[in-house]
């Protein structure tokens, strides 16, 4: 690459250095900027993917209705855990315990497609983790709660979990919505 | 350590407080240490220890003397308590004090604890001698003595005042657990304990046609409050959730302090996970009003 100088700078070899560094420095600088700017946009791009996805998650996750037998079943299984935690003395954790895997459950259903995926499965144990590290942290109470106010925490949770999934799916590389099925 | 022994007690305490430190009687001459007398000019214990023989000693046979104090030998050993005496090792007064105290309040509890046994025991055979763990069944006229009769009745209230300590001992054990409630008329009175809080947390299970969500929704543009919490919040972030219409109705509510739209929003959110939540509330909420109906324990 050659490049032509000026007839000041032919005069002054010094200058012309110091203009070659000069141009490379905003070259640079114009570059990286740009970088930046690419990076923010795919970035958005990626969140606004992210955000569409978790709006479908949770489109699908409003169109569920247990029917009755599930219901039923459900109950049960509500007073086996709760006659097996009073039994360890430990009747505080029934309300996060029993939502907990509620919510775990209603995550597994709509998430099965993922399966196949390590990541899925790796993310999912963690949220785990940090579940059950909440569950044995925070002093619940065996205190009256209304099931609306536990439906909304459920709700909140479900989402934050969603938000959790999409981001990794977007950025570890998983299945887009429209191939995922297997 | 001055109050090391009877002897050097007598010289070197006042009148009122004598043998190492104790509180003499006047009347009598003996010198009150707790748990029993001891008799200064025997210089014996005037009973034997309340302990029996569980701490003696096998390798020191004064141990087996239950009169003696401080295991014959006060120039050594302390009797701060009329209990057990603490050997040499434990020179300190204060540390032998806290030993014979925990071994006093651990008798007090073996004792208690089978008067209550034996309480219980005795409720059984009062009132219901077919069905062990049911015990206290207020049936007047079973296991052969009647509530007419005074002294009957003063044995129920008598043993019943312990049973409900003994059982307030074993909750406090268990850490709430007891041995269940029986009979199939605790479902009905477990309904009659909680049948509020269980109608409130059905809210979940009505369909949604005309449930959780689509209240919440008529409760959330109730007024036309919409947009002013999307103001307060974020506009982005409302419009992040707007996917959900209840979840609109939440935030409006909630900007207006209306906690049951609050409510019904938050469950008309997801309704699946509204009817979830419900059923196990509802579960919890039928068990503690078994639990908390006297009928049932």
């Amino acid at each position: 690459m050659s490049i032509e100088f000026g007839p000041s700078q032919r005069a002054c070899p010094g200058h012309a250095r110091r203009g070659r560094n000069d141009d490379r420095k905003k070259a640079d600088s114009s570059s990286a900027r740009k970088r930046g700017v690419s990076v923010l946009r795919s970035l958005k791009r990626s969140l606004r993917q992210v955000s569409k996805g978790v709006k479908n998650d949770i489109k699908e996750a409003k169109k569920i209705w247990l029917p009755w037998p599930a219901i039923l079943c459900l109950f049960v299984l509500a007073l086996l855990l709760r006659g097996l935690l009073k039994d360890f003395g430990a009747l505080r954790l029934y309300r996060p315990i029993g939502n907990g895997v509620l919510v775990f459950g209603f995550l597994f259903y709509l998430k099965w497609r993922l399966r196949r995926h390590a990541w899925f499965w790796i993310t999912m144990a963690a949220v785990v983790v940090i579940h059950v590290l909440l569950i044995f942290s925070i002093p619940w109470t065996n205190n009256w709660v209304p099931a609306l106010v536990t439906a909304g925490v459920d709700s909140l949770d479900l989402c934050l979990v969603f938000w959790i999934l999409g981001i990794v799916e977007e950025f570890a590389g998983g299945p887009k919505d429209n191939d995922s099925e297997t | 350590m001055i109050h090391r022994g009877p002897l050097f007690g007598t010289f070197l305490s006042s009148a009122a407080a004598h043998s190492t430190g104790k509180e003499r009687d006047t009347e009598s001459g003996n010198d009150y240490f707790g748990a029993r007398y001891y008799g200064s000019s025997m210089g014996r214990m005037l009973s034997p220890d309340p302990s029996g023989l569980a701490y003696a000693d096998p390798t020191n046979p004064q141990s087996l003397n239950l009169y003696s104090y401080a295991y014959d030998n006060p120039l050594v050993n302390i009797d701060p308590t009329g209990l057990s005496a603490c050997d040499g090792s434990s020179d300190d007064e204060e540390s032998c004090n806290e030993e014979q105290s925990q071994m006093s309040e651990q008798f007090a509890i073996q004792e208690q604890e089978e008067q209550w046994q034996a309480a219980a025991d005795k409720i059984r055979l009062i009132h219901d001698p077919n069905d062990p763990d049911y015990s206290v069944t207020v049936n007047a006229n079973t296991g052969g003595c009647s509530m007419d009769d005074p002294i009957c009745q003063y044995e129920y209230e008598y043993y019943l005042n312990y049973y409900i300590r003994y059982r307030q001992v074993i909750l406090l054990q268990t850490g709430g657990h007891y041995p269940d409630y029986k009979g199939f008329f605790c479902l009905g009175y477990g309904l009659k304990n909680s049948w509020g809080s269980m109608a409130i947390d059905s809210i979940g299970l009505i369909p949604e046609g005309g449930g959780a969500g689509t209240i919440a929704r008529k409760i959330g543009n109730f007024n036309g409050y919409r947009g002013a919490v999307a103001d307060q919040f974020g506009k982005a972030a409302v419009k992040q959730i707007s996917g959900a219409g209840s979840t609109i109705g939440a935030t409006q509510s909630a900007g207006k302090g209306d906690p049951a739209g609050i409510g019904l929003a938050v469950a008309g959110f997801i309704p699946g996970l509204g009817q979830g939540a419900a059923v196990l509330s509802m579960a919890n909420d039928w068990n503690k009003g078994m639990e908390e109906s006297p009928e049932c324990q």
